[in-house]
């Protein structure tokens, strides 16, 4: 017994040493900047944590990605891109942090980590930047105020937003129906109304036969009202699920606002006259977009690409053409309603943003070297931005009088490849918005779209983390709307509904959170 | 045999209730391999359900394998899997034996602290450090060390050896055979039962792996199936939320069944082989003598 214990003893004493015997790998000691004198432009290697779409298609190696050379030699920086997983990011972001593996730029989706990043600013991973903003001065203009406001703790800056994306959303319109029934272009909202129903009962295609609609839509799981939000710009209503804003120095919820009230009647009415299509809460994108190309319906809201033909390889308007050479789709003008006269609404201040953390800052003049490049990748002007955005000439796009017409296939396919992931950097607000720009005239056009119509700013959202009960509270919020639509539930009851949805369903709880996130920003008093 | 009617109504109606669950088992993959097939046009049509589709397509399939990481990821997933369940059988065999050996001195502590391990473990932030000073960040072996072994399966295959009749390794010792050549060419020959079946669990679950893959490969091009179809999931779903012009290149939920066969299929076609040996390992641990 007493052999055996020894022997085991020895055993267990023999490995503890062995573990201490595995040596550590030393870490390479960072030159000194003070001690180098005018040194020759340094090569900072730089870490990106990206989140992209793009994750069909790997990040490319040094020798094929000349996007990452003519970064080096311009800015000398080595960005390595480290795409997030399209599953499972935040996590592994976390992870990365607390274990010590900080990337260096961290570019941030606020509509899905906001709460992190709040976190990130306070704890001192990132660092602030307002020193650097002062001095690239394109930078200040990429946002207002309160677009600002969300980059800001503490007073200081610590990110820079993209810009605001372009909503290049619209309620459009069959011209040619219109032309046929002999009415005029509406105006205001009832006309509209009224326009809808006689694209459901006079038959505008002259077919014989009724089966056109006023409207349509397809459910969407994250619109409060799916397809139908442009129409409730002239209502005052600002869509979004429990989208909410400050009105004289009160927080109220889209959902319940009364104006929402005054719109789901309308639509209410619309139902009864049974001018929108029946299967628009089970439809799917596809149906919706068939019901388009086949002329089942004469209003759509849409984004412009859609209808034109220049889009590229979106082949929509294409095939709408195909179908009916005569159908013309124009852009509706603003409708006056309630609240005013409204196209459209403004887009969020913006969905992604740059950070430094303090890795990038661990050597001298890297934080500076990255914002340089930032500044230029964001302004239209640069060569940076064109190479950013189009990829080579000759290569990637032709320049047709003067203007870029891009060659590349859908932004998303495999085809199109990397250059994808530097997109990000110049892309105004949503990523996806990029997908349309197939050439300069396009983007013009989509502009043009997007500032034809007076747009309703009710932005003063705060940017608050997912509170645990808001997926049930939409959904209610979700159903609800939809019976009321659909006239199951009568108006009578609207006040039963707020009042559960407060209540039962928690929006006080998430309603208070707004109002802490927003005194934060000094919106309210 | 003559059964007695008794026997004969249990038998009617086993026979029954087992049919229903073998449908109510194979309808899913039925449907999952019809959605994949059925172009996007009669779905959108039939409001998404065929069991037997009318058309058949392909199309979802080839853009699959169209993109370029996924036969690069199927690669990168096979690898991991041949590594990691040999690597995994390596490990749990040299240390199930030793332990199935009432006599090993030091065997309680030992045990005790595999025990633990199965208990406790050491969370995400801690293993993240560990495994990026290892330096296995963006290496297959991420995904193959930290879980090579099982407590789950040694503890399994510890059984089995321990129910193995002692006689015969007593011969071979007589004739002077060292323990290596025992285990080697008496014990594992064997245990081929259980080496089958634990083979086959660590294989799937090497296979299904996917958090640890997401975590410490960053290489998109080293990543493993499950990871790369999910992104590319990811990607198509988060594409038809916004209205885009590739809704005619992404038929979203055709993509997504598909890919589930896929990720599938590799598996189903292993394990007939296997299952001759599976069905007599999982019981070998219990069952004395």
């Amino acid at each position: 017994m007493k052999r055996r214990f020894s022997l085991v003893l020895a055993l267990l004493m023999l490995l503890s040493f062995m573990t201490a015997c595995g040596g550590k790998k030393a870490e390479p000691v960072p030159a000194k900047a003070a001690d180098t004198p005018a040194a020759p432009p340094k090569t900072y290697k730089v870490t990106m944590w990206q989140h992209t779409p793009f994750t069909r298609v790997a990040v490319p190696d040094k020798s094929q990605d000349f996007i990452r050379q003519y970064i080096e030699e311009k800015y000398g920086l080595d960005i390595q891109i480290v795409p997030a997983p399209a599953d499972g990011a935040d996590a592994k972001l976390n992870a990365m942090i607390a274990g010590g593996d900080l990337p260096d730029l961290i570019q941030a989706r606020w509509n899905v980590a906001n709460n992190q990043y709040r976190q990130f600013m306070e704890q001192g991973v990132l660092i602030p930047l307002d020193d650097y903003i002062k001095e690239f001065k394109y930078l200040q203009s990429v946002q207002d105020d309160f677009g600002w406001a969300h980059m800001k703790s503490n007073g200081k800056t610590f990110g820079v937003a993209t810009r605001s994306g372009l909503n290049g959303d619209s309620l459009w319109i069959r011209k040619d129906w219109l032309e046929r029934l002999s009415l005029k272009m509406p105006t205001t909202v009832e006309e509209l109304a009224t326009v809808a129903k006689a694209f459901a009962t006079q038959d505008p295609d002259g077919n014989g036969k009724p089966d056109t609609y006023g409207f349509t839509a397809h459910g969407s799981p994250t619109d409060l009202v799916p397809r139908l939000e442009t129409i409730m710009a002239p209502f005052g209503v600002y869509p979004g699920r429990n989208y909410a804003y400050v009105e004289n120095n009160q927080v109220v919820f889209t959902a319940f606002s009364k104006e929402m009230k005054v719109a789901i009647q309308w639509l209410q009415d619309l139902v009864k006259a049974k001018a929108i299509d029946p299967d628009w809460m089970t439809n799917k994108f596809e149906n919706w977009r068939n019901a388009l190309i086949q002329g089942k319906v004469g209003i759509a809201h849409n984004r412009f690409e859609l209808l034109r033909e220049y889009s590229g390889s979106n082949t929509m308007g294409k095939e709408i053409k195909e179908a009916n050479p005569k159908a013309n789709w124009v852009q509706l003008p603003a409708l006056k309603g309630p609240a005013g006269t409204f196209g459209n609404w403004a887009p969020a201040p913006t969905s992604i943003s740059m950070h430094i953390t303090r890795k990038g800052n661990d050597e001298p003049g890297k934080a500076r070297a990255i914002m340089k490049f930032m500044a230029d990748a964001m302004n239209p002007e640069t060569e940076t931005f064109n190479i950013l955005a189009w990829g080579k000439k000759d290569v990637h796009y032709d320049m047709k009088d003067g203007k870029v017409w891009s060659r590349l296939p859908a932004a998303l396919a495999p085809e199109a490849g990397w250059l994808g992931y530097y997109r990000v950097f110049r892309i105004p607000g949503d990523f996806v918005e990029d997908v349309f720009w197939r050439s300069e005239p396009a983007l013009r056009e989509a502009e043009r779209i997007a500032n034809n119509v007076p747009v309703l700013d009710k932005r003063r959202e705060s940017i608050v983390p997912t509170h645990d009960a808001a997926p049930d509270f939409n959904a209610y919020i979700r159903e609800m709307h939809a019976k009321f639509i659909l006239g199951t539930e009568p108006m009578a009851s609207w006040d039963k509904f707020t009042e559960t949805a407060m209540t039962k369903y928690r929006g006080k709880e998430i309603l208070d959170q707004h109002v802490a996130e927003f005194k934060k920003h000094g919106l309210i008093k | 045999m003559i059964q007695s009617r008794g026997e004969k109504i249990f038998g009617v109606v086993n026979i029954i209730f087992l049919t229903l669950l073998s449908v109510a088992t194979l309808f899913p993959v039925m449907y999952i391999v019809s959605v994949s097939l059925t172009p996007l046009e009669a779905l959108a049509r039939h409001g998404g359900f065929r069991i037997i589709p009318a058309e058949v397509t392909l199309d979802a399939y080839r853009f699959l394998l169209n993109t370029p990481l996924i036969p690069r990821a199927f690669l990168n997933s096979v690898i991991i899997t041949v590594l990691g369940t040999t690597a995994n059988l390596l490990l749990t065999t040299l240390l199930a034996y030793p332990l199935s050996k009432k006599l090993l001195p030091g065997r309680t502590p030992v045990l005790g602290a595999v025990l633990f391990t199965m208990l406790f473990g050491g969370g995400l932030v801690p293993t993240y450090i560990l495994i990026k000073n290892l330096g296995l960040i963006d290496s297959y072996w991420s995904a193959i060390l930290p879980g090579a072994i099982s407590t789950y399966n040694l503890l399994v295959m510890k059984s089995f050896f321990e129910n193995m009749p002692e006689d015969i390794m007593e011969a071979a010792r007589i004739d002077g055979a060292g323990e290596m050549r025992i285990l080697w060419q008496i014990v594992l020959p064997l245990s081929k039962p259980v080496i089958a079946t634990l083979g086959l669990f660590y294989a799937v679950a090497h296979w299904n792996g996917f958090f640890d893959a997401m975590m410490f490969i960053n290489d998109v091009k080293l990543q493993p199936l499950q990871v790369v179809l999910r992104n590319v999931l990811m990607d198509a779903m988060r594409a038809e939320d916004f209205v885009t012009d590739q809704v005619v290149l992404l038929p979203g939920e055709t993509i997504k069944m598909a890919a589930i066969v896929v990720a599938m299929a590799p598996m189903l076609a292993v394990y007939p082989w296997i299952q001759k040996h599976f069905t007599k390992g999982v019981l070998l641990g219990s069952i004395k003598g």
